[in-house]
Formats: structure tokens, C-alpha cells, sequence
């Protein structure tokens, strides 16, 4: 009897293995999905918390220096954006556009630092970028910090960068 | 991939999945089972070790040609009783990766093996074993070269990327964890698998040019930790 219910045990297992060898194909990633942007947060001190609040900007434009196209242009009440990097240097910038008092609008410009790293993701996909952040320099018009969470840019969905307006 | 590769590749793979557990089902002989009722006993008795060496050839390979035929893996396992109910295992093959897409080519080859341990949780309940649980650790080496003569990076905001990577060798030390069954379906002809999950140790390579595949480990960009591994075997009694 030990023999069949190890039998039974051994069939059920098979079947088991065959679910997730199912869920696993399922699971391959979709070119569509890969999306190497590096994400910013926009945030102020909080004076009561060791954490710090999220903020909403009002409205937002960003584009990158030297590009005629907009990343952002006049989004409202923005908590996180996502910009491309330059894979073809190792160094861009993005000029934000901030709303200022009355109808002054206030400008600061980013410039990013960082390691490129091609790689190949699938076969269908071909390579994508991946990117070391490395230093972040900016003007301090109306922005005031700018602290580096997580350097690795790459495709996973993590918050690298926090702006504190 | 098309939709249709997209939901085929599964049921494809479900297909050998099924080829491969139904001899195990249609296993039960009715002899069998009166032997079976007679040894009412649930001690596991210390038989004596059998001399014997086990040759298997990994034949989830053909599930991951239909998935990825840019991606060619041989691989044979050794395997023997040293101890009782404790095996010693060797396995090792070759991989070679070859694609030319429009954006990117890219080829690869190298080897790799793993030895280690694997020890059989039903203990032996008859003289003949036929039916095996087992865990096992394993040490795992790689080594290839590989190579992108090109490729082209999509960036739609700044403007496309175009580059090469020279070639380059890549090496990997890893230690792996498995649990699998390994069932007798005729006599000396066995069907096992294996669910892997895998260490790296250390790790030489180009900083610029991951590998895709790394031999007998996966992929190598891919966060992939637990993989699956189906083979057929067949068993040299040497008494």
C-alpha cells in the first residue's frame, strides 16, 4: 500500500510541475512591459515625521535639453513622473517648468550623470538600456534637494529619484 | 510573439508535461498491488547499496527549443547510489545561442557542469527502488563566449542607440537547491524532474555585454529563480 500511495503522490506532483511550467510561460515578459524610465518623486519635509510628505505639483512641463518635444506639458497635479534618459550618452538633462506666484512661471534644469549598460532581454525585445545613476546636479530656483533612492535604473518599478520644491 | 504562439507555447509544453506523467499512471500492475498488500510494513528497511550507474539526458530541452529555438542546451546527467539512499550526481552539457534579428545579432557558446548530492526521502521500502523523492544540492560551473556584432537601442524621445560588443568570456559559480522524482516506468528506464533554485557565488564577466543564456544556470538577465527540468534515464546494474 506504501508503494500506491507514493505512486499517487509521485502523479500528483507530475501534475503540479505541469501547472508551473504553464504559469512560467505565461509569465514571460512582453516587450511592451520593459519600460526604462527613471521615476521621480516630488516631496516636502515633514516636520512632525522622519518620512517625508508627498507632494502634487499644480502644473508641470518638462522636456529635455536640446529636444523640440515635450515630456510633460502643463500636467496637473503631478506626484510622480517618468522620464527617458539619453541611452546614446552618458549624461542628460530635462529643464522643469514650475508654477510660480501670480503668473510667473519658475524654471530649473536636472542634469542626470550615469553608466549605460545594454542587454539583451529577449529574443523578441532585443536590447534595452539600463542605466547606473552616478551624480544629479540641478538649479535651485524652485528646487531646493534632490535625494538619490534607489541608482538603479533598469525594469523593475522603484522610485529612484526625490524632488523636495 | 504573436498571439497565437503566445497561448500555444503552454499547451505545447503541457502536452510533453502530460506525455511524460502518463506512463507513471498506467504504471500500477495488479500484481503489484497484491505484492504490495502482502509487505503490510512501514519500516523502512536498510537494504544494501546497489552498484549501478544512471545515464540521463535532459529532455526539457525540447520544450525550451519550441519557446526559444535561438537557444540550443545538451545536457546529460550521472548519477549512482555511494551511500544508502544518498546519490552522488554529475551533470554537464553545452549551450549554444545563435540570433540575427533586425535590431541585434548575438551569439554565444560555452559549457558547464554540476556535482553534488542528492538524497532519497522514501528511504527504500522494497529491494528493487523504483521510485525516488529526492533532495539535492548541487555546485554549478559555466563558462562561455559570446558576442553582439550589433545591435540598436529604440529610444523614441533622444533618438536610437547603434553599437557592437566585442567578444567576451563569461564565468559563473553557483550553488543550487533541487527537490524532484525520479520513477522506474520500465524496468531500468526511469522518468525524473527536478524544480531548481539557484546562488549565484561569484561571478566574472564584461561589465557591457550580459549574458542571455548562461548554460545549465538560465537566463541571465531574467530574475527566474525556480526552474523546472524533466529527463529521462535509464539504469547500468553492474550485479
Amino acid at each position: 500500500m506504501i508503494s500506491k500511495t507514493y505512486r499517487c503522490i509521485i502523479n500528483i506532483v507530475f501534475f503540479l510541475a505541469g501547472l508551473i511550467l504553464i504559469t512560467s510561460c505565461l509569465m514571460e515578459e512582453v516587450c511592451d512591459d520593459i519600460n526604462v524610465m527613471i521615476r521621480i518623486g516630488f516631496y516636502e519635509d515633514d516636520p512632525d515625521n522622519e518620512d517625508p510628505l508627498s507632494v502634487t505639483i499644480e502644473r508641470l512641463t518638462v522636456f529635455g535639453l536640446g529636444v523640440d518635444s515635450l515630456v510633460y506639458n502643463n500636467a496637473l497635479s503631478v506626484g510622480q513622473i517618468e522620464l527617458p534618459l539619453a541611452s546614446h550618452q552618458d549624461s542628460c538633462a530635462f529643464v522643469f517648468r514650475f508654477p510660480g506666484n501670480e503668473r510667473n512661471l519658475v524654471y530649473d534644469t536636472i542634469w542626470f550623470y550615469y553608466l549605460r549598460s545594454p542587454k539583451l532581454i529577449t529574443m523578441e525585445c532585443g536590447f534595452v538600456t539600463f542605466f547606473q545613476l552616478l551624480e544629479i546636479q540641478h538649479t535651485t530656483n524652485n528646487i531646493t534637494t534632490i535625494l538619490t533612492e534607489d541608482p538603479e535604473i533598469n525594469d523593475e518599478f522603484n522610485e529612484h529619484v526625490r524632488i523636495f520644491p | 510573439m504573436s498571439m497565437s504562439e503566445f497561448f500555444l507555447r503552454p499547451v505545447f509544453i503541457l502536452i510533453i508535461g502530460m506525455c511524460l506523467h502518463a506512463p507513471v499512471v498506467s504504471q500500477q500492475a495488479p500484481g503489484q498491488q497484491e505484492n504490495e498488500a502482502t509487505q503490510k510494513t512501514d519500516t523502512i528497511v536498510r537494504f544494501p547499496v546497489e552498484p549501478f550507474i544512471r545515464l540521463g539526458v535532459d529532455v526539457s530541452a525540447i520544450g525550451r527549443i519550441v519557446a526559444e529555438p535561438e537557444v540550443r542546451q545538451l545536457e546529460f546527467s550521472l548519477d549512482s547510489e555511494v551511500s544508502f539512499n544518498w546519490f552522488a550526481v554529475l551533470e554537464g552539457g553545452v549551450l549554444e545561442v545563435a540570433t540575427e534579428q533586425e535590431t541585434f545579432s548575438y551569439t554565444s557558446s560555452g559549457y558547464f557542469f554540476r556535482a553534488g548530492f542528492d538524497y532519497n526521502l522514501l528511504g527504500r521500502p522494497t529491494p528493487v527502488q523504483n521510485d525516488l523523492v529526492l533532495l539535492g544540492l548541487r555546485y554549478g560551473f559555466s563558462n562561455l563566449n559570446h558576442e553582439a556584432p550589433f545591435f540598436t537601442v529604440s529610444n523614441p524621445y533622444w533618438g536610437d542607440h547603434s553599437g557592437s560588443m566585442e567578444p567576451s568570456s563569461h564565468s559563473l559559480h553557483w550553488l543550487e537547491f533541487s527537490g524532484g522524482v525520479k520513477t522506474e516506468i520500465f524496468r531500468n528506464l526511469y522518468l525524473g524532474w527536478y524544480l531548481k533554485t539557484r546562488v549565484k557565488l561569484s561571478e566574472t564577466k564584461d561589465p557591457d555585454l550580459e549574458p542571455y543564456y548562461i548554460g545549465g544556470f538560465g537566463h541571465g538577465t531574467r530574475r527566474a529563480p525556480v526552474m523546472i527540468h524533466y529527463s529521462i534515464l535509464y539504469r547500468f546494474n553492474f550485479r
